[in-house]
């Protein structure tokens, strides 16, 4: 159900390794919780970020949550079409909707993260609550 | 909006325990939401006669702080018997004061329309399901949320009518909110770290220009 290339955080973001930096956005699972995101707020390039740490801002009908950074590291590329569209959280998360790439302070960030299995398991918990 | 936010940040210290938070605004002002530009028809006729602004951490609509009771819910999610998700907890809260009006003596619905009615940029004209209603009159009560992982800050503002005594209201409110809530409150002033804190918020966000008209505000700075 959930892509198994990626790798996933307790606060419900995903993130992919490319080549040199790891792209970052939403699960589908955050984004179904969300229901409608209608603004988007992004950090800017080259801003430092912190595995754990908030680097955006999302609203939805009448609530506004933080987005978390799987990884330390520096933002390389943001997604600022989802300024204009962020209904692409909604219908794409995990292609249109990914809201940005960071340049990992190093290896090894992505080790603590769930696997596709597991967030699927760690959501069902969470549904059940 | 400083003493809200700063109950909301030191919530990891406070070992997560929910709190409420009642109060009302002098002077009164407006508020708006935390993607809500300020720069509208609407709210700059509140401005030019001298209501002052500010900027919500939470999101939702602009709110007249005026002949009203505000509150603000923090809690950690699915802890201690507090709601498990979100939508729960704005359901419950709404229905704690709709039953804290009825023992007040109004008659209140809640609005169960699915449809979103956004009329303008003010919270009070715009309905949303679960909102409270004044039988055969209109919205008076409505809130809004700020989520970071599990922590929730849910604001609120609740109209007061002339026949209400305040008091009376805020005593229910409480009562009310133990039950649905699940939680156990007792009264308590700001802790002295929730007051240095939110003096700090208000020097460097909710005191500026740039938070409050611009949404402009990078982070606090260290001591």
């Amino acid at each position: 159900m959930y892509p198994k290339d990626l790798k996933y955080t307790n606060t419900h973001e995903w993130a992919r390794v490319d080549e040199g930096f790891v792209t970052v956005s939403i699960t589908s699972f955050a984004a179904e919780q969300l229901s409608d995101i209608v603004y988007v707020e992004l950090p800017s390039e080259g801003a430092s970020v912190e595995r754990g740490s908030s680097f955006g801002v999302l609203e939805s009908v009448k609530a506004v949550s933080d987005v978390y950074s799987p990884v330390s590291g520096k933002i390389q590329e943001v997604n600022h079409r989802l300024e204009d569209e962020p209904e692409l959280l909604n219908n794409d998360p995990y292609g249109e909707g990914w809201m940005v790439k960071i340049l990992a302070a190093g290896e090894g960030e992505l080790d603590n993260l769930m696997d596709a299995e597991q967030y699927e398991s760690f959501v069902e918990q969470e549904r059940g609550e | 909006m400083a003493v809200d936010e700063a109950i909301f940040r030191l919530m990891r210290e406070n070992n997560g325990n929910p709190t409420l938070r009642l109060y009302t605004w002098n002077p009164p002002a407006v508020s708006i939401g935390y993607f809500q530009s300020s720069d509208s028809p609407l709210i700059a006729e509140y401005l030019e006669i001298g209501y002052p602004l500010v900027r919500r951490p939470t999101g939702g609509l602009a709110v007249l702080h005026e002949n009203e009771m505000s509150y603000s819910m923090t809690g950690v999610l699915g802890q201690d018997g507090y709601p498990p998700n979100r939508e729960e907890a704005y359901r419950r809260a709404h229905e704690s004061i709709k039953e804290a009006l009825v023992d007040v003596g109004l008659e209140v619905d809640m609005y169960r329309d699915e449809e979103l009615n956004w009329k303008d940029g003010f919270c009070s004209s715009s309905w949303f399901p679960h909102d409270i209603v004044l039988r055969g009159e209109g919205k008076i009560g409505g809130s809004a949320q700020r989520r970071s992982g599990r922590l929730l800050l849910q604001h609120g503002s609740i109209a007061l009518l002339q026949q209400v005594d305040e008091k009376r209201l805020a005593e229910r409110v409480g009562v009310k909110f133990e039950q649905l809530l699940r939680v156990d409150l007792r009264q308590q002033e700001l802790t002295d770290e929730e007051l240095s804190l939110s003096e700090k918020l208000v020097r460097e966000k909710y005191g500026t220009w740039d938070w409050n008209y611009q949404g402009r505000f990078l982070s606090l700075k260290r001591d």
